[in-house]
């Protein structure tokens, strides 16, 4: 199965890297002639080409392909333009990394196979990780550190901040804790109501139920979630 | 056929209640899904989805939020639930 890398970010070098370690047949391409370099004798073959311009895209002879992957970062109009010519020229199929919802809808009308959200990726693959859904969200702060929002560990039940030592042991911030209540209200249905706790205190205590919003380094979270 | 009483449903229906408004979910699921079997009730389900957002299951609450209004489409504290979570 032959591969193309259109774009080589943070996201594609890697993609790009990882597929050529399992043994792909991978085409780079990007305009920045430094990060195509880097895989001039990694990939099958490293094209330094704007693949917005049609005619050089065709020429690049990408169209026998099994799959492409458009990683053109927060270029929003190239990445449509690009899913557009390589659909045109018959390339099977198209996964394109999109900024944000919109963006990831007007990819699929355009005929893009496959839309990926990284941060939505990102919190996939960690749920998948722990078999359960301990992660409700991931927000990547820089390329270390994240701020994540998970369901309280059992062991945290009941304990306060203070006897937990999150910052000592794991070097994780909690930011805020959400808390579920639930009341009857003036017509005697019951109702729930949500309590935000944020920047909580020592003496404040987690819950059963409780969703904490945390900040730390992605391997420390995953440490802390998994003890 | 063994025949349920009116007062067997209002029973589990308060013992339900009383586990949700204590946080004890796990059994007001229970409580009310045996509740289910004896009818099907807008309250009942919208009360499961509090349940289950309790404990942090959107995913069921939301199907138990929509039951509810398939049976009472009107029902406001459902419809202010639902409109929550998708939010979420």
């Amino acid at each position: 199965m032959t591969f193309c890398i259109i774009g080589l970010g943070r996201f594609g070098s890697q993609l790009a890297k990882a597929l050529i370690d399992e043994g792909f047949d991978v085409i780079v391409i990007d305009k920045d002639d430094n990060k195509v370099n880097e895989f001039s004798d990694k990939a099958t073959s490293a094209l330094i080409l704007d693949a917005t311009d049609d005619k050089a895209l065709k020429e690049s002879g990408i169209s026998e392909v099994d799959c492409a992957v458009v990683s053109v970062g927060q270029r929003i109009d190239a990445s449509i333009l690009i899913t557009m010519l390589l659909k045109e020229m018959g390339v099977k199929e198209v996964v394109v990394k999109a900024v944000d919802e919109l963006h990831a809808e007007i990819l699929k009308r355009v005929g893009a196979d496959k839309v990926i959200l990284p941060e939505k990726e990102t919190a996939i693959r960690l749920a998948k990780a722990y078999h359960s859904k301990k992660f409700f969200e991931i927000l990547e702060v820089n390329p270390e550190y994240s701020i994540a929002e998970i369901s309280a560990p059992k062991s945290f039940y009941n304990k306060s901040l203070q006897e937990l030592k999150l910052r000592e042991k794991f070097g994780v911030t909690v930011i805020l804790i959400k808390r579920k209540s639930p009341y009857l209200n003036e017509k005697g249905i019951p109702e729930i109501k949500e309590e935000i706790i944020v920047s909580p205190k020592g003496e404040d205590v987690i819950l059963e139920n409780d969703i904490l919003v945390v900040l730390g380094r992605e391997k420390d979270l995953e440490r802390m979630v998994k003890e | 056929m063994k025949k349920i009483k009116k007062e067997d449903y209002d029973d589990l229906l308060e013992t339900g209640q009383f586990y949700l408004l204590n946080k004890n979910y796990k059994e007001a699921i229970e409580v009310f899904k045996k509740a289910l079997t004896i009818k099907e009730d807008y309250l009942i389900y919208y009360q499961l989805g509090l349940a289950y957002e309790g404990l942090n299951e959107v995913d069921k609450a939301r199907e138990m939020y929509r039951k509810s209004l398939e049976l009472k489409p009107d029902f406001d504290e459902a419809n202010k639930r639902l409109d929550e979570l998708v939010k979420e």
